[in-house]
């Protein structure tokens, strides 16, 4: 008797502990703009317009992105922030290659990682023209249409 | 030699009282009802062939160590069934939040932060350059 008691505890614990853990997941990947907390909207604010817009897992994302932000720099909050317009209108696709080619950047040697970085800190600094050159000339670098700082 | 006697002397006081308490419950037992004498006849068969049956469906019951780990699955399987489903989702927990450390540094932040923008990290030819240079 004693037992079936213990066993049919452990029952609604364990179900009760998987509801509220998938019931959090499931709150966060509906949330409209208007239920976001202000540290929330700050970082995410230049996808103001078209958050009600995104699917629940694009929003999921973003949150992840908001959730990182506060551990980055002043500098890379600035980065994230200028990009996350032009992120969100990515493909899955496209952002999924980015994200298999991002870790692949990491596994770099640090020289090459180096060398890629001053190259692109150039063409950054370069003008129109300049960056028009250096597309040409590195198409797997730069690309081939000119694309944001 | 005083102590033997004493010793013995209890014994005797002992069997009595034993023999006193015996009588008594046979006393009560003639007058049981015959509805819970019944009854009781019925628990005790249970209890037996309770006992009688095998104390696992295991073969490697044989072993002392897993005869009585046998004997105690056998008795509280449905708890230990539990437990063991309650340690899995734990253990699954656990692995789920070392996964999140591990990707501390993936997050797509980390990728919108980084020295080159995300469009680059989505040119095919930059993926081919990548392959490469990682290679070498």
């Amino acid at each position: 008797m004693a037992v079936r008691k213990y066993a049919a505890i452990i029952l609604v614990a364990c179900i009760s502990f998987l509801f509220s853990h998938f019931a959090i997941a499931e709150g966060d990947l509906d949330k409209p703009w208007a239920s976001l907390n202000d540290d929330q909207k700050k970082v995410l604010a230049p996808l103001a317009d078209d958050w009600d817009n995104l699917r629940p897992w694009q929003r999921e994302r973003m949150l992840e992105i908001a959730h990182d932000y506060p551990k980055m720099p002043i500098d890379r909050q600035e980065r994230v922030q200028q990009r996350l317009t032009s992120w969100s209108r990515m493909t899955p696709f496209e952002r999924e290659n980015a994200r298999k080619r991002f870790q692949q950047f990491k596994s770099l040697a640090p020289e090459k990682k180096e060398e890629l970085r001053k190259q692109w800190n150039e063409y950054r600094d370069a003008s129109p023209e300049k960056r028009q050159e250096l597309r040409t000339q590195r198409p797997e670098i730069f690309g081939t249409e000119d694309v944001g700082r | 030699m005083k102590v033997e006697t004493e010793n013995q002397q209890a014994e005797l006081r002992d069997q009595a009282l034993a023999e006193r308490i015996a009588s008594l419950l046979d006393e009560q037992a003639s007058n049981i009802d015959a509805r819970i004498a019944s009854k009781l006849n019925y628990a005790s068969q249970q209890a037996l062939a309770n006992m009688a049956s095998p104390s696992s469906g295991m073969v490697i019951s044989q072993n002392g160590v897993i005869k009585l780990f046998g004997n105690y699955w056998h008795q509280h399987r449905l708890l230990v069934t539990l437990m063991m489903c309650g340690l899995g989702l734990l253990a699954l927990l656990a692995m789920q939040n070392i996964a999140n450390q591990e990707d501390a540094e993936k997050g797509d932040a980390y990728l919108l932060a980084s020295d080159l923008p995300p469009e680059v990290y989505s040119n095919e030819g930059f993926g081919t350059w990548l392959s490469e240079n990682t290679q070498q």
